[in-house]
């Protein structure tokens, strides 16, 4: 499990670092690119596509768990109708971010989910690759991944009303590479960009929800993710000389080598992504 | 392929990939988890891939995250390779 420190060692190179290269609204995570040809229509794409799977609307409570800089929250409250949501970051400049967007309705926390206590419960859940967090490679290599897994998923059913849907997104590992410079990129992105965490293969999933959520539909979205990638990496370019002179050399070399690794890992089928709807087992 | 030919199979993956380790190996017996003996993720799985080519077979991939002891690549190879 990534700890406070190793997560903001992701998300706290600096709030404008990340708005120079994401899409406008912060989303760190793979946009639905059917059918549109920009990040920002993607990005909205992709959090309409959770509306309808968490089922989000007026008088819905809805729980954002690893709520990043808040683009999920602002959708969800100030397009789909949502007027009651709570997101859960471990990472204090996300939550300051949150927050500076004053957003009617939201209320958001730095909190580990292990330490989430609600004082109602969630009709609606969405959680866009946090799970990625949960197991660290050592855990996963002992055997002990889908425990961890599966007590995520206890928890958010005791957190949530019968009935209540469940919008779920995670990176996928798939195939193991075996060329020795893509396994040293992959550890360069493991270890040094994402330290405590390692993405789960769709099995993993499989095997956890039970016995608390229904799995009605999985899609996978690996050139999506390719494409998402490429466009971070694109725009991160664009930056170079004020990323170079306000960030440094080393993170500006470091996402190059990061994004370039994503745009690789999806092309390869080392990695790919999927998005669930879940149903809770009343 | 019998448990024997699995191990010396697997010491001679690891001996293509560090020859040092591999002596070291001989020392410190199958049941020493992999990075103990100094072997990271990479190394580790060119090991995989050297003995694949030898075995001419792919390894299921869900399989090779779980791979802790050397034993496990022994098991691993008896179980692909008959
Ligand atoms: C890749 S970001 C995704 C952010 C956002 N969902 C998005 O789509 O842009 C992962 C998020 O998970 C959060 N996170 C990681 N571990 C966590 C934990 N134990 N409890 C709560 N949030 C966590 C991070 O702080 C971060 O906001």
């Amino acid at each position: 499990m990534s700890n406070q420190q190793e997560v903001e060692v992701s998300y706290d190179v600096g709030n404008e670092f990340f708005r120079l290269w994401l899409d406008e609204k912060m989303n760190y995570t793979c946009g639905n690119w059917d059918g549109v040809d920009t990040l920002e229509a993607a990005q909205v794409a992709k959090l309409e596509w959770h509306a309808r799977a968490a089922n989000v609307g007026p008088g819905k409570r809805l729980l954002d768990i690893g709520c990043g800089w808040g683009a999920n929250l602002e959708y969800q409250t100030r397009v789909k109708g949502c007027t009651d949501a709570v997101g859960i970051t471990l990472s204090r400049s996300q939550c300051e971010e949150v927050n500076r967007r004053n957003l009617p309705g939201v209320a958001a926390k730095v909190c580990d989910y292990r330490d989430f206590r609600p004082d109602f419960k969630f009709d609606s859940v969405i959680s866009i690759c946090m799970m990625e967090h949960i197991a660290t490679p050592e855990e996963v290599r002992e055997g002990k991944h889908i425990g961890l897994y599966r007590d995520f998923f206890r928890r958010i059913h005791g957190w949530t009303n019968p009935g209540a849907s469940f919008g779920l997104q995670t990176i996928l590992r798939n195939r193991v590479p075996r060329i020795k410079e893509d396994l040293e990129d992959i550890g360069f992105v493991t270890y040094k960009i994402f330290p405590g965490g390692l993405s789960l293969r769709l099995e993993d999933i499989i095997k956890a929800v039970n016995p608390y959520w229904e799995i009605t539909e999985v899609y996978t979205r690996r050139e999506d993710y390719e494409k998402t990638c490429a466009e971070w990496l694109a725009r991160l370019r664009k930056h170079e000389g004020t990323i170079r002179a306000q960030w440094g050399d080393v993170v500006f070399d470091d996402y190059d080598r990061y994004l370039r690794t994503c745009v690789r890992g999806f092309h390869m089928h080392y990695q790919s992504l999927a998005q669930y709807v879940l149903r809770r087992i009343d | 392929m019998t448990n024997e030919q699995a191990v010396a199979l697997v010491k001679a993956a690891l001996h293509e990939i560090s020859p040092a380790k591999a002596a070291e190996l001989e020392t410190l017996g199958l049941d020493t988890r992999i990075r103990d003996a100094g072997i990271d993720s990479v190394a580790a799985m060119e090991m995989v891939g050297v003995i694949e080519e030898r075995l001419e077979v792919t390894f299921p991939d869900e399989d090779l995250a779980q791979l802790n002891r050397f034993s496990d690549i022994v098991d691993l190879i008896t179980s692909v390779a008959h």
